[in-house]
């Protein structure tokens, strides 16, 4: 092999001969644009025509309505689509945008192989004005995985506090007090399925929230395209193919558009990586989401800021795609950012001492030796930050993992990383308004590996950093911040009742037990804790027909009906799903978050029916101008459009009708609201 | 030459050289035992029932399955298969976590190849020629006592579909 045919392998991949199979002969046209797109007033979007079957196109023809967009389309390339060696051509017209309101309707006419071919698409366009812009503020917080279970459990535990009179705050089905997030006046469902699932992920959920637009699973802010079968289909998702992962049809997300057209500070805030799915979404545009070393790179350089940082703050884990050694490009993210005046800091300590104003990128774990990826495309670690429970120095019960915050002991919570942003996002020279988004991603991450308290902790630790955010904008002198906080997906946790685990079971790891089934179709194995009658871990239904170790994240444990037969547990105690009684915990006055032990504790207990997420719709919460868009169920993406709404119109109407719900003794208000 | 000859460098330090324990027998064999003469039935024999199943384009359709492997979507099986006679295409191997897969490549039958573009690093494979018209390839290993998270066993026909590129290199030698 010498290096003059490497240079040449573009040239081979056009010219290879033999068509594998072929789709029919006849040329076709395709717009790579969903059925129902949608789309802001000004926010762009790639438009990519696909031809099959064709080596050369004339007479290409776009009109919007009676605009004619022709002379933005690049010249025709050839191109791979379908992975068969049929020819095919393919033309773009990147970053385009439709300036007026209304539906529009999008024609397409090109001439291949002696044919006049069409195609058309209904756009529909949503007003965004600039003359109406409010200067509102918008703080966008995701649970990840947060169903209604989620809520309902941190609730149940950090409401349930026993005070030193032996008083529960949750006495006779009522609490005292309810989270922040209860506290919210407008309340909706959001329906979460994607174009090629009803169970989705965070990169999908993310897309249709970041850019009001549907897409497939794992996808960043872009639709589908013809060469997807390169990578998406065969699991490829490697240097090799990172051009066609690099290539979908982009649709910009909201915070890029507030950024480039109204000079809006953005920041992100997550617990996880901060390339992970839900911060990504709001600052770059990848096929998978596993593609972190682009999507770090979109942060640094974005396309839809003409190669400008995306964000005035980033806030969270995941420092390895940042650095030089964990990149096969050798590129030092951090250290460009620096260069731009970005203040980088690394420890809680560090964050605190962080002053107003000047933008800032925080990461708070990673590898002690980062590294790349052998696919070339991430690093060898995605490092997320610690859970709460772990940060605050908890004991883990015995089925969940020991706390291991090695190196990274001085993480800060979630809620100080909040107030940190806000901080530096809310105090510009130019007085900009600021659009940030908070994640509390290890709800999700925690509930894949069925650990309860790792992931009630963490609603808990959430719910706390919607109280900053909720503080701060009560305080302001114009009521000028809307705060929505929702889940990007639902997860199998579910509410069973309450156990009387005693911390001598509860935490004790050495006493367990191996539980193994082999079945004609397939094995489970399982490791029964003493805290399974805490948590009820998934079993049997699991198919794992490679001996060895258990297929899902219900490994450690499993249900308690079964676990009774030969458990460790005084049968009396383990009440597997009762009814009776509700929950006891103790306050840890130094944190302010509820002890998970002592002799007094009535612990709540939960179950996983499965290790990953659902499909079933998540609860939406409002407050601010603007938030009565929220109410009722709407589809994930309208939370994007309800968002710009906000942001672009008058809303004094709907915030007198919610004011008037809200004040005065006319109409009922729940108790601890 | 010289931008070639640096990037290569760049790419072996990047990737350390260090030696991890080898495939257990059972995964050396979950791949290779594949003929892709298989039709869906006989895979839904050997594996179960895939996790998901969906169109890949006009000509083919996938599976995904889910054994050991858990973290978020990613799957431990991804197979592909004709719609003419749903027999399989490729089936691609997910680890995880990176493995040593030298086993599956013995130095004498394995050859690595490298994807070039642009300014990029290069970036190889370890790829073993396999008795009817099957290849193996190691994804983003150069040679013995690398690691990797995935190994593709596919037909040597539908190379130049999914990997144009390699199957370039290959009808050049």
């Amino acid at each position: 092999m010498t290096i003059r045919s490497l240079l040449l392998l573009p040239a081979y991949t056009l010219l290879i001969g033999l068509p594998v199979f072929s789709q029919g002969t006849a040329p076709s046209l395709r717009v790579l644009l969903p059925e129902r797109v949608r789309l802001l007033q000004g926010q762009l979007v790639d438009l990519v025509i696909e031809v099959r079957n064709a080596s050369a196109v004339t007479g290409l023809k776009v009109t919007a309505g009676s605009v004619d967009l022709t002379a933005n389309f690049g010249i025709p390339s050839v191109a791979a689509l379908d992975c068969d060696t049929s020819p095919d051509m393919v033309v773009r017209a990147n970053l385009q945008s439709f300036n007026v309101p209304g539906d529009i309707e999008l024609n397409i006419a090109l001439s291949a192989g002696g044919t006049t071919l069409t195609d058309k698409r209904i756009i529909t366009v949503r007003e965004f004005n600039a003359a109406t812009l409010q200067r509102r503020n918008v703080i966008l917080f995701i649970g990840d995985g947060m169903g209604t279970a989620y809520r309902d459990a941190a609730r149940l535990v950090s409401r349930s506090i026993v005070d030193d009179k032996g008083k529960n705050s949750f006495r006779d089905g009522f609490f005292d007090d309810l989270l922040e997030m209860d506290k919210m006046p407008v309340s909706g469902m959001s329906m979460t399925y994607g174009t090629d699932s009803i169970v989705p992920d965070s990169a999908n959920t993310g897309t249709a929230w970041a850019t009001g637009n549907k897409s497939f699973l794992n996808a960043i802010n872009v639709v589908s395209d013809g060469n997807d079968c390169q990578w998406r289909f065969t699991g490829l998702q490697n240097a090799s193919t990172l051009p066609a992962i690099l290539d979908n049809p982009r649709v910009e997300s909201l915070f890029q558009f507030l950024k480039r057209r109204f000079q809006y500070r953005t920041g992100i805030v997550t617990t996880a990586a901060v390339t992970d799915a839900t911060p990504a979404v709001q600052g770059s545009y990848v096929g998978i989401r596993s593609a972190r070393l682009d999507i770090a790179r979109q942060y640094v350089e974005n396309p839809m800021l003409g190669g400008r940082p995306a964000f005035d703050v980033i806030f969270g884990g995941g420092t390895d795609p940042f650095t030089a050694a964990g990149r096969p490009d050798q590129r030092n993210l951090i250290g460009e950012l620096q260069a731009q005046g970005y203040r980088y800091v690394t420890t809680a300590a560090g964050l605190r001492g962080l002053s107003y104003g000047q933008p800032a990128i925080g990461l708070f774990k990673g590898s002690v030796r980062p590294a790349p990826n052998a696919n070339g495309i991430t690093t060898a670690a995605d490092v997320n930050m610690d859970v709460a429970y772990d940060k605050l120095g908890f004991v883990r019960p015995a089925s969940e993992p020991a706390a291991a915050l090695g190196a990274f002991a001085d993480q800060p919570m979630l809620d100080l990383m909040t107030q940190k942003a806000i901080d530096i996002l809310s105090t510009s020279f130019a007085g900009t308004p600021f659009a940030l988004m908070v994640e509390g991603a290890s709800i999700d991450k925690q509930s894949h590996s069925n650990h309860a308290a790792g992931t009630i902790w963490d609603t808990i630790e959430f719910d706390k950093s919607i109280g900053v955010a909720r503080s701060w904008a009560a305080k302001r002198f114009t009521k000028d911040t809307l705060i929505v906080v929702t889940a990007d997906h639902d997860q199998s946790m579910s509410i069973i009742g309450v156990s009387n685990n005693q911390d001598s079971e509860y935490f004790d790891r050495a006493k367990n037990e191996n539980v193994r089934f082999k079945t004609t179709t397939g094995d489970q194995n399982f490791i029964v804790f003493g805290d399974s009658a805490t948590n009820a871990r998934a079993g049997l239904p699991f198919i794992n027909s490679n001996a060895g170790t258990s297929n899902n994240g219900g490994a450690a444990g499993m249900p308690m009906t079964f676990a009774a037969k030969t458990s460790i547990t005084d049968p009396a105690s383990a009440t597997y799903s009762t009814y009776f009684g509700s929950p006891a915990y103790s306050l840890d006055a130094k944190s302010g978050y509820p002890l998970n032990s002592g002799a007094a504790t009535r612990r709540l207990a939960v179950g996983f029916r499965t290790g990953d997420h659902t499909g079933s719709s998540v609860p939406i919460t409002a407050e601010g101008p603007g938030a009565f868009l929220f109410n009722g169920y709407m589809d994930q993406t309208d939370i994007f459009f309800k968002m710009a709404a906000a942001l672009s119109n008058d809303t004094s109407d709907i915030d007198k009708m919610l004011e008037l719900m809200l004040t005065g003794n006319k109409y009922p208000k729940s108790v601890g609201k | 030459m010289l931008v070639f000859r640096l990037h290569f460098v760049v790419w072996l330090l990047a990737t350390p050289l260090f030696f991890y324990p080898a495939l257990a027998a059972e995964e050396e064999r979950d791949l290779v035992r594949f003929t892709l003469e298989e039709d869906t039935t006989k895979v839904a024999a050997m594996l179960g029932a895939p996790a998901q199943v969906g169109e890949a384009g006009p000509h083919h359709f996938f599976w995904y399955l889910q054994l050991n492997v858990v973290d978020d979507h990613d799957h431990s099986h991804i197979l592909l298969f004709r719609k003419e006679d749903k027999r399989l295409v490729s089936v691609t191997r997910d680890y995880g976590e990176p493995k040593n897969v030298d086993s599956l490549f013995p130095v004498a039958e394995s050859q690595t190849y490298y994807w070039q573009n642009g300014t990029h690093p290069r970036w190889p494979v370890r790829v073993r020629m396999l008795s009817g018209n099957r290849v193996l390839v190691a994804m983003g290993v150069a040679g013995p006592g690398q690691r990797t998270n995935q190994v593709l066993l596919i037909r040597r026909s539908a190379m130049a579909g999914y990997l144009p590129w390699l199957q370039a290199q290959l009808k050049v030698e």
